[in-house]
């Protein structure tokens, strides 16, 4: 049940952020392309109707993958900058004025979507009074990042209990943020040009198969076709399923688990 | 014949001492297991080493199969090899599990440090690994515990901090007890001083931890770039055999 909730919330999420005009144009493109050249390919290679529809259909089983890995890392992409930039800018107020509530509420406009409504939920909490700790951990069950957990108990101890040195603190934080985006960045840029180097393969290998295909059949020296067919057809599954597997490569999470240390604990 | 005969007499032999084997396991035990135990168990290793003999008790009787079987010697070597395997593979998983729980401990503890440091902007040492304990991730949470009873009773005592997590043999974990232990003994300005360092070499072990964890799983991803090539050169070889048969039905 709570793993059928979770698909839910992320194929939600997923759909909220539809928006074609958003869908990266080029990198849209470029992987329709390659799949149209890989399908392409079956007409070229002559290859029996049997095995062009089995490949037509795989292709166009994976064609909503594509698009569903490509929105995931838009979604992705902004969820994480904007947590980190509501946490610098949570910082900066705090820093300012140590206050949890005015700090709050000052940062609240720049969130949206989920870290909005979990953000307004710790605010109406904070107004309807109790403990002010019971509803920061509603916030860290949501986002239980370790920075995230690091700074809003720093922020209760600060508020809850005073202290002059929690500037410091507050730095230290500040300092953790900016590696973890720079890390993260530099780390899905590399993922991505890992996917584009591996589609440069694909293309790279399909006109390998393309000379060789001409080569053989110049010669006019083949007769028996059916094992050829064969080895083709599994070479243009194998390459739809690499491309397949390149995209999902880049399908995930911007925020690494292993770093989400509070996740089993938090209520 | 003489070698059957052999066969049969080890496998007496071996029922007959089973008794004494049972008692003396630990003998057989690898040098390393009681450290990977440590990591992972909390139940004695004895148990680990009867329950990793029990099925060689029954699978040795193999043994009578092959004494009549007509490839003797082939026979000998696959059961021999498939029990000290059966043997082995306990170890091996064992092994396996306690470095993936290293590895993660690697990655967690610069985090849980992380937290600590920050605590100790306000708290002592001891106020702060207590203040921590609400939010100790589950894979050290009982070591953590263990620290902390063993500060209350000793606060200024260095054997605490060096055996907390000591199985896990980490130089880095090490270090960073020393730390805790010289910020809690040592005067305000130099243990300031400390921290600082203990901040910065936190935030490299940090990112270290991070980057090779990313490194990893874009090499898993850089190997399926050879896969197309791996079926254009399938697509090569058949092409070619194909026109090696015409040739050769053509005479």
């Amino acid at each position: 049940m709570k793993s059928f909730k979770a698909n839910g919330i992320e194929l939600r999420s997923i759909i909220e952020s539809w928006n074609p005009t958003k869908l990266p144009l080029t990198q849209s493109l470029w992987i329709f392309s390659v799949l149209l050249i890989i399908l392409g390919f079956t007409q070229i290679f002559m290859l029996p109707l049997s095995y062009s529809m089995i490949l037509v259909f795989v292709g166009m089983g994976l064609t909503p993958w594509f698009i569903r890995y490509q929105l995931k890392w838009m979604n992705e992409e902004r969820d994480f900058f904007m947590l980190t930039d509501f946490l610098q800018q949570l910082v900066a107020t705090f820093k300012q004025h140590p206050k949890i509530y005015a700090s709050l509420l000052e940062c609240k406009d720049i969130t949206q979507g989920r870290l909005r409504s979990d953000v307004t939920q710790w605010l109406n909490g904070l107004e309807a009074g109790g403990f002010p700790a019971e509803h920061a951990q509603r916030f860290i069950t949501a986002w239980p990042h370790f920075i995230v957990g690091n700074l809003v108990h720093l922020m209760i101890a600060v508020e809850s209990f005073g202290t002059f040195n929690y500037a410091e603190g507050l730095e230290i934080i500040q300092d953790d943020i900016e590696d973890w985006i720079e890390d993260t960045y530099l780390f899905k840029q590399q993922q991505l040009s890992t996917r584009n180097r591996i589609q440069l393969l694909i293309l790279f290998s399909l006109g390998i198969a393309f000379m060789c295909h001409n080569m053989l059949f110049k010669t006019d020296m083949i007769q028996e076709l059916t094992f050829y067919h064969l080895s083709l057809f599994t070479f243009l599954l194998m390459d739809l399923l690499t491309l397949f597997f390149s995209q999902k490569s880049i399908s995930g999470s911007w925020i690494e688990a292993r770093e989400m240390i509070w996740k089993k604990e938090s209520h | 014949m003489e070698k059957r005969i052999a066969l049969g007499l080890i496998l007496v032999v071996w029922v007959l001492l089973d008794p004494w084997i049972e008692k003396n396991l630990g003998m057989w035990v690898e040098k390393d297991s009681p450290r990977w135990w440590a990591i992972l168990g909390s139940e004695p290793i004895e148990k680990w080493t009867h329950a990793r003999y029990q099925p060689l008790r029954k699978i040795r009787f193999v043994l009578i199969g092959v004494m009549f079987s007509e490839h003797f010697e082939w026979m000998c070597v696959i059961i021999t090899s498939a029990l000290i395997m059966i043997f082995k593979l306990p170890y091996l998983r064992l092994r396996y599990a306690a470095r993936k729980r290293i590895d993660q401990v690697r990655y967690q503890f610069p985090i849980y440090l992380r937290q600590l440091q920050v605590l100790l902007q306000n708290n002592t040492v001891v106020k702060t690994i207590e203040l921590s304990l609400d939010y100790v991730p589950e894979l050290m949470r009982n070591d953590i515990l263990e620290l902390h009873r063993n500060l209350l009773l000793d606060p200024m005592e260095l054997k605490h901090y060096l055996d907390c997590m000591k199985h896990y043999d980490l130089p880095e974990v090490t270090r960073a007890m020393k730390w805790l232990f010289r910020y809690q003994s040592i005067g305000y300005q130099d243990a300031y001083r400390q921290f600082n360092r203990m901040i910065n070499s936190t935030s490299k072990w940090l990112r270290q931890s991070r980057l090779e964890s990313k490194d990893n799983q874009v090499h898993f991803y850089q190997w399926m770039g050879l896969l197309p090539l791996f079926g254009v050169t399938l697509v090569f070889i058949t092409a070619m055999m194909s026109v090696a048969l015409s040739l050769f039905e053509r005479g």
